[in-house]
């Protein structure tokens, strides 16, 4: 982050603070008080709160026992009082309306009911100052209008709401006051009743955008090729998840050569484990997979590649790149076997390829031999997608959005085959 | 056989893993890998002979034992907690200085490389059982008190905390750090209070006498899938299948070393999951920071 200023009058909600980093020059002040190089024990003794995009919740914990953590209610000197820690939370649940068991253990809760446990937690610790790191990335649309309400009755409270998003209705429908970063900086100050949506996005991207484009759904012209049988096809597929509980349930599905499927739904309802079961990093509890007619059902990783079956993981640090070896090692990953004579890899071949798919991906610097590590996140991803297209035809990409967020999208030209 | 002596002999083979593995539980459940527990043991045993020797009291004895372990305890928190290093292999180095420190001082102080002279030591009443010794009565007390501590105390719930989700912690202000300086100190503490416990019943030390205890008290903790009370239960299952072993010595109806793997046998058996799945604290081993 670069020099941002950014003011919040007690009361409205307005979209660098927590004490988890500190800043290299400037100023923080809450209430006038000047608080720059404070922990976090100062942050929250100043009444801030944040509420962590990643929620920050022990799972193996009750609800009562992660709200009291830090500041644990003692009972004769020692012993934890329980009774006090639950009767505090029934008590904050009902003045704020974020109603929730105390003795709820969050491994069992919802997404959404684990955010009113984050938003539960700061202000049982006396926050005053609420900021919330894009609160909504995880909630469905009835829990964001719940959410609102929370929100909205806080600030008739007396709370300062910072509100960290890049969703311009919700900047719109709940701010008083915006305050726009572009790389870092502050870029403007409005007030949110004399701006309107294609100004902000204008200020946070730099340029003109339409914002009527991609928001209607376009009709398709593109004829698709109705090829029987070959693609993509998923019959009755059901997987059970690392809990136990069934996860993705009787999903069936075809998608076509010539064409691109789109799986709506809010993180962490199946989509990832469905991903991860058609690329077979997990085991089917019922159904079927198959390629173009093949069932592939029970085939290992390897298997489904040589039937044309590629996977842009969505957790690239996790199974998308090794963070230490090389941009030309990681672009052979999986495909040394085509770059080896007599099991010994051929060195100036695996240079040669990474020069050639370093210039068509335009991934930079163009270095080959720079650690994938040093590489930033929207690099990384056009060289997971590079090695992809080396030689497969299927592709189930997780949530891309979430891998090159600030990023230009990498490009995703089709090499000829 | 003989239930009543059967008993007592179990709980006298069970004391030394159940101060070792209660002490294992708090530093794992803080997120710190307990293989160093042979060594504190080990560590704890030496200074406790050391001490009784040179005053004359087992007493002093014990705060020396307890020292030795703390010492070494130390030694793995800075390194781990401090210095990121791995948990493991530290581990594993501080077993190995243990045996190399004791097998030292012990040639140092009593010109042997293999035992002590015979020190003084607690109760010694023949028709006891070993039950005159106070020592004894806090080895099968501990583990119920530990899992007050974790359970029932601010200190555990930070505790737990640290070992399953650190940032949580850190992020309301529970210094990690310091939870897991303490956890650690702690399971030293106890582990060494099990070889002074085995040293002090001996009357003496011999080179490398805790000969796996320590290992065996990890296996409790695995066993007990991180609870006080479980792994307690798992470590009286294992002296009963020592007493068992010897019990039926000379009877040769099953050779000593299938008892012996017993402990073994169980934790791989706990581990692969077939009675409930093992799952350790989500932070176990990770250095925070």
């Amino acid at each position: 982050m670069e020099s941002t200023n950014l003011s919040v009058p007690s009361e409205p909600i307005g979209a660098p603070l927590g004490g988890l980093m500190k800043p290299d020059a400037g100023k923080v002040e809450v209430n006038g008080r000047d608080v720059t190089g404070w922990s976090t024990n100062d942050a929250i003794a100043a009444g801030i709160g944040i509420v962590h995009q990643h929620f920050m919740l022990v799972p193996t914990l009750s609800v009562a026992e992660n709200l009291v953590l830090g500041c644990e209610p003692k009972a004769r000197g020692i012993v934890l009082d329980y009774d006090q820690a639950a009767q505090d939370v029934r008590k904050l649940s009902s003045e704020t309306g974020l109603v929730i068991e105390p003795e709820r253990l969050i491994s069992d809760l919802s997404v959404g009911e684990a955010q009113r446990v984050e938003i539960l937690k700061v202000l049982f610790r006396g926050a005053r100052i609420l900021v919330l790191d894009e609160p909504t990335a995880v909630l469905s649309p009835p829990e964001v209008r719940e959410l609102w309400t929370v929100l909205r009755r806080l600030r008739d409270n007396g709370d300062t709401i910072v509100l960290i998003t890049h969703r311009l209705d919700e900047v719109v429908d709940l701010s008083d006051t915006i305050t726009v970063m572009r790389a870092g900086q502050t870029v403007a100050r409005l007030k949110t009743a004399e701006t309107n949506p294609a100004e902000i996005a204008r200020l946070m991207v730099g340029r003109e955008v339409s914002l009527s484009a991609g928001k209607r759904v376009q009709p398709l012209t593109r004829a698709v090729r109705a090829d029987a049988g070959k693609g993509l096809s998923i019959q009755n597929l059901s997987v059970t998840g690392s809990r136990g509980i069934r996860v993705v349930d009787d999903v069936s599905f075809n998608v076509k050569p010539g064409e691109i499927l789109g799986i709506a739904g809010v993180e962490g309802n199946g989509q990832t484990e469905l991903i991860e079961t058609i690329a077979g990093l997990r085991a089917v509890a019922k159904g079927q997979i198959s390629i173009d007619g093949v069932e592939i059902t029970r085939r290992s990783v390897a298997n489904r590649h040589d039937a044309g079956l590629s996977h842009i993981p969505e957790d690239r640090h996790r199974r998308g790149l090794i963070m230490e070896y090389t941009v030309g090692d990681n672009l052979i990953l999986g495909l040394q076997k085509h770059f080896s004579e007599n099991g010994i890899i051929d060195r100036s071949r695996v240079m040669e390829h990474a020069m050639e798919e370093i210039s068509t991906f335009d991934i930079r610097p163009p270095n080959p031999l720079l650690a994938a590590r040093t590489l930033s996140g929207g690099n990384q991803q056009k060289v997971v997608v590079a090695r992809r297209c080396r030689c497969d035809r299927v592709h189930p990409p997780a949530a891309p959005r979430r891998t090159s967020r600030g990023e230009s999208n990498p490009p995703r030209q089709r090499r000829a085959q | 056989m003989n239930p009543i002596s059967f008993l007592t002999q179990m709980i006298r083979i069970a004391v030394p893993y159940l101060f070792a593995a209660s002490g294992g539980v708090v530093a794992e459940r803080s997120g710190i890998v307990s293989l160093t527990l042979e060594g504190f043991m080990l560590s704890g045993a030496f200074a406790a002979v050391l001490g009784t020797n040179y005053s004359g009291s087992p007493w002093i004895g014990v705060l020396c034992g307890i020292t030795g372990g703390l010492i070494f305890s130390m030694i793995h928190a800075v390194a781990t907690i401090r210095y990121r290093a791995d948990q493991v292999v530290v581990g594993v180095a501080i077993n190995l200085l243990a045996i190399g420190v004791t097998r030292f001082f012990l040639k140092l102080f009593f010109a042997s490389s293999s035992n002590s002279p015979r020190v003084a030591g607690f109760g010694g009443n023949i028709h006891a059982a070993g039950f005159d010794n106070p020592l004894l009565w806090i080895g099968v007390l501990i583990a119920p008190i530990v899992a007050f501590v974790i359970y029932k105390t601010p200190f555990g719930l930070r505790v737990r905390a640290a070992g399953e989700h650190p940032d949580a912690a850190e992020s309301v202000g529970v210094s990690v750090t310091r939870v897991r300086y303490v956890a650690v100190a702690i399971s030293g503490i106890l582990a060494a209070m099990g070889g002074v416990y085995l040293a002090l019943d001996q009357h003496q030390f011999t080179d490398q006498m805790t000969a796996g205890r320590g290992f065996i008290a990890i296996s409790a903790v695995i066993f007990g899938r991180w609870d006080p009370l479980r792994a307690a239960a798992a470590c009286l299952l294992f002296a009963a299948a020592e007493t068992l072993q010897i019990q039926l010595q000379g009877s040769h109806a099953i050779p000593s070393q299938f008892i012996e793997m017993i402990p073994y046998a169980l934790t791989i058996i706990a581990l692969a999951g077939v009675v409930g799945r093992a799952v350790p604290p989500a932070a176990l081993g990770r250095a925070q920071g």
